[in-house]
């Protein structure tokens, strides 16, 4: 089961749960998928199908605060009476969200015997905002929840509103058997928040396999000077964190870096952030080419002719799905050295890490990576390949028994 | 009509007789009006009393002298006759029974000289008996001719059917008011002076009297009447003074909750607590338990609706009293909270909506809770709100274990298992009354361990309850096994079913809608021998709000608390104040 289907929403976390579902059923598991949606279906009927044993489930969650889908009985009925059908041995959750943790019982009363395995995909359980663990208006990095922080950062919610969220969600995240953790962080930011600690897993978010890109042949005496910037453009990806560390390089570094960013969403983010991401890209085209949204087919092109990819995100992340994809190029990365950045790019094994939100550490990293072409060479020759599907798949399935 | 006109045929407009008002009671009517026959009125005219004055106004309109033109003021015995007299020397006379036009006694009045209005005003006063003079001053004040009281009715409120509260404030400097008449229908029904409790009202002094006037010390008043059930349309209240002079101020009564009108009254509860006056203090409290012992009657005819949820235990181990008031979520907090501890298996959950408004939201939060795999429980409905007391002795009634506990909705376990332990401990004492248990806020700081009682020099005469470490980090506050104590919270109150009925259960009248009731129940418990304990080894979460002090919880809440607090030291201030024994013993 998962919280979104690719067809209606290409998250990060939606495409992992699909690949997951992919490969299992490659593996000859007999596997349906059920994914939530909140868009209306034919008729009212509460599935429907995307494709041959992928189902949506039409349902809403509406209360997000407990994630939770009331007034909804006939969903009720008839997703216990798709449990009754189907009577799986396993049920694979992909977050809780949408499905709602209504669904979580549901199961455990349909199948007292089976086995509930759920994958975390974020921090949404411990933080309101957004599941971020960023603090509101002050944007400052969260180190743990509690109801007296999560009311500084919600007055409009009392501490015993978190007190009684945590609480619930804890209540009914019990008849859960395993959680899978694709970071080690962010086992530690729950286990912290109170799941135990024993039946929480770290397997990472399988990739598909992929040719390795030879190093991009250079040129006499350039440097490892081209980076890009892959993914979503909004305040939390660092992406303006990026355009400011290309301000502050050196005159010479600055003519021989190039930077291109991959970005898509930028017009749905607010004003302010829009027009301060605008006029940076205008203070630094000399060295930063904007190219758009792009699809997973272009990456292999993208990487072919970049050095380093930069993930300069400002919060924690778990284990972003582009980290795994460039690593599986054989391309380097420069990351936030915090949370599942920190623990995925390890200095020197998968490139470089600089201080979280710092414009000057990230602008003296690269000017170091560009210089630095026999590091380069080595550490791209170590890069290790990120753990395939195949193998991901192997370690769920020992979760299943 | 009220015209009574009468002219001598054929005579010049200028000899004339004209009544412009008649007001009337079952015992008399008045008769304003004027005349250009000089002072005296025909000798004929059927009048017990009459004064006479200066109407220049009369005198203009027929261009006469200033001395011809006159204004007379008669009263009549009883209720006026249809037809007054046929003829008076040649005059024809008729008579009808009459409205005013609107206008009260004292706007026709105004017609008069002014350097005589007031005395005639004063005359109207003297002459008139005060339950016919209101119904004829329908509309305000004396004008110029008012002595110095000025007063105000703020609100002005009928509770049920039979009982009128009202609140507003009188600054009477010269001391000149003699009584405050209620009348209603054209009855004096009361005269609010003899009953109302006084109180400050720095607001009312800050604006009329800024510079501080003597005898104006205590200008609010609180008064609750009861009255049968009457039209109260025609509603007034009546200044009387020493001098004779009066003012009328209209009342509009509008219907308000018991809530309401305890709050009402109870406003003065602060401020007389600090003026130290026992007497005020014990009528609104005796008036705001009559209110919430009337309601309370009302409550109990009412049909109790009782939903069963899942398969109720055979016999349970113990009944948990739930009531729900303000929030409905509790409910299902804490269920989805027990569905995951077996020791709650045997157990019967009774949640007793205390709140009308969450009805609906209940049923909806109980088939949630069931489908998220809750225990069985009962909601039982009565239909209104009985405050902390009358839900737990309604839920009580529909108790069927031998062991009862009392438990707030916003308390919540923080490992499975302590329901056992709760009642291995209480089946432990020998002669034990009620058992209580620790609870912390949801940051671990204590917030009840047993309570103490402790007199405060700012409430003189009261005693409160003190939770000793309170806000102490629970672990800073060793405690293990059983501790005796005087008090435990009702919040989380174990106590067997028997001598919960012993002694009558919590007391629903006597305090109004919560607090102290439970401290009520310790002492009652105690004083039929059976000793109060705390279970130190049990620990749950209490979300009581914390971010308040007790004064922050609403003026409200705080002068209900401070009405119980005076009930229960009326109560039990003699055996609080002699020596105690036995206190502070432990047990493993």
């Amino acid at each position: 089961m998962a919280h979104g289907h690719p067809s209606l929403s290409k998250g990060g976390a939606e495409l992992a749960a699909h690949a997951s579902f992919d490969e299992m059923r490659r593996r000859g598991h007999d596997c349906v998928l059920v994914s939530a949606t909140s868009r209306p279906s034919h008729g009212g009927a509460t599935f429907s199908q995307v494709a041959p044993g992928e189902l949506l489930l039409h349902t809403a969650m509406s209360d997000a605060f407990l994630f939770r889908s009331t007034s909804n009985e006939v969903v009720e009925t008839d997703f216990k009476a798709l449990l009754q059908r189907l009577r799986p041995d396993v049920v694979h959750l992909h977050h809780y969200v949408n499905v709602g943790l209504n669904t979580v019982a549901w199961i455990r009363s349909v199948l007292p015997g089976a086995r509930i395995v759920m994958t975390l995909h974020e921090y949404l359980a411990i933080c309101l905002h957004n599941g971020q663990m960023v603090k509101t208006g002050t944007f400052q990095l969260c180190e743990t929840s509690s109801p007296a922080a999560c009311h500084q950062c919600f007055p409009e919610r009392s501490p015993a509103d978190f007190f009684l969220r945590r609480q619930f969600i804890l209540g009914l995240l019990r008849h859960v058997d395993r959680f899978v953790s694709p970071s080690a962080f962010l086992r530690d930011r729950y286990v912290a928040w109170g799941l135990p600690p024993e039946k929480i897993v770290v397997v990472e978010n399988g990739q598909r396999p992929v040719a390795r890109l030879p190093p991009r042949p250079l040129r006499e005496g350039e440097g490892r000077g081209r980076f890009a910037f892959l993914g979503q453009v909004n305040p939390y990806k660092g992406v303006d964190l990026l355009l400011k560390a290309v301000l502050r390089l050196s005159p010479e570094a600055r003519s021989a870096i190039s930077v291109s960013i991959h970005g898509a969403n930028l017009e749905l983010q607010q004003g302010p952030f829009q027009q301060a991401v605008k006029k940076l890209l205008d203070e630094v085209s000399d060295v930063v080419s904007w190219q758009g949204p792009y699809e997973p087919s272009h990456l292999p092109a993208i990487l072919a002719g970049v050095d380093w990819v930069v993930v300069p995100s400002t919060w924690w992340e778990n284990s972003p799905l582009v980290i795994q994809e460039t690593l599986s190029f054989g391309r380097p990365v420069i990351a936030s050295d915090i949370g599942g950045m920190a623990e995925k790019v390890v200095p020197g094994r998968h490139g470089r890490q600089f201080r979280a939100r710092d414009p000057l550490g990230l602008a003296s990293e690269m000017e170091a990576a560009w210089r630095d072409v026999d590091g380069y060479a080595a550490l791209v020759d170590g890069l290790p390949v990120p753990p395939t599907l195949a193998e991901t798949t192997k370690a769920l399935e020992q979760l299943y028994t | 009509m009220d015209i009574l006109a009468f002219r001598k045929q054929g005579t010049p407009v200028h000899t004339a007789i004209h009544v412009d008002s008649i007001h009337h009671s079952s015992a008399m009517t008045l008769v304003t009006g004027w005349s250009t026959l000089g002072t005296a009125l025909p000798r004929d005219f059927p009048q017990q009393a009459v004064r006479t004055f200066r109407r220049p106004d009369v005198a203009r309109a027929h261009g006469l002298s200033a001395e011809q033109g006159w204004g007379f003021v008669a009263l009549l015995e009883g209720a006026p006759p249809p037809v007054v007299g046929p003829s008076v020397s040649g005059l024809k006379m008729t008579l009808g029974t009459t409205g005013n036009q609107g206008r009260s006694v004292w706007d026709h009045l105004r017609c008069a000289h002014p350097d005589e209005y007031a005395s005639v005003c004063e005359w109207v006063v003297q002459h008139v008996p005060r339950d016919s003079l209101f119904a004829w001053a329908e509309r305000a004040d004396l004008g110029r001719a008012c002595p110095p009281v000025l007063a105000h009715v703020d609100a002005s409120r009928v509770v049920g059917d039979d009982t009128l509260v009202l609140s507003g404030w009188v600054v009477d400097v010269a001391e000149q008011l003699e009584s405050a008449l209620l009348v209603l229908d054209g009855r004096v029904v009361a005269d609010l002076a003899e009953s109302w409790v006084r109180f400050p009202r720095p607001d009312v002094l800050s604006s009329v009297a800024p510079d501080g006037l003597a005898g104006a010390d205590d200008p609010g008043f609180k008064v609750l009447v009861r009255q049968p059930a009457g039209s109260w349309a025609a509603a007034t209240l009546l200044l009387c003074t020493k001098t004779g002079q009066a003012q009328n101020i209209p009342l509009g009564f509008t219907q308000a909750s018991t809530q309401f009108a305890i709050e009402l009254l109870l406003e003065a509860m602060i401020s007389s607590m600090r003026t130290g006056n026992e007497q005020w203090r014990r009528t609104l409290v005796e008036w705001a338990q009559s209110l919430w012992g009337s309601a309370l009657v009302k409550l109990g005819k009412r049909p109790v609706r009782k939903t069963v949820h899942g398969p109720q235990p055979d016999r349970p181990k113990c009944s948990v009293i739930i009531p729900l008031y303000g929030r409905a979520d509790f409910m299902l907090h804490q269920l989805v909270a027990f569905s995951a501890d077996p020791g709650l298996r045997d157990v019967e959950f009774v949640f007793v909506n205390d709140d009308p408004r969450l009805s609906g939201e209940l049923e909806q939060l109980a088939r949630e809770a069931l489908s998220l795999g809750a225990p069985s429980f009962v909601v039982v409905d009565g239909g209104g709100n009985r405050g902390y007391s009358g839900a737990n002795n309604l839920g009580a009634s529909h108790a069927r274990s031998e062991l009862l506990l009392l438990l707030n909705s916003d308390v919540m376990p923080r490992t499975p298992g302590w329901l056992d332990q709760v009642i291995s401990a209480y089946q432990s004492l020998e002669g034990g009354g009620a058992l209580g248990v620790r609870l912390v806020y949801d940051d671990g700081c204590l917030q009840h361990a047993g309570m103490v009682q402790r007199r405060m020099d700012q409430y003189p005469g009261i005693w409160w309850n003190v939770h000793p470490d309170r806000g102490v980090p629970e672990h800073m506050v060793p405690g293990k096994g059983l501790r005796r104590v005087d008090l435990v919270t009702g919040a989380c109150l174990m106590v067997s079913a028997a001598k919960y009925a012993a002694v009558g259960g919590l007391d629903a009248e006597r305090y109004i809608i919560g607090d102290f009731e439970d401290s009520d129940l310790c002492m009652k418990l105690k004083e039929k021998g059976w000793q109060n304990w705390l279970l130190e080894d049990v620990v749950l979460v209490h979300l009581e709000r914390q971010s308040q002090g007790f004064a922050d919880r609403g003026a409200f809440r705080f002068n209900v608390t401070l009405a119980n607090a005076w009930e229960y030291a009326r109560r039990w201030g003699a055996t609080l104040e002699a020596p105690r024994a036995g206190e502070g013993e432990t047990r493993p």
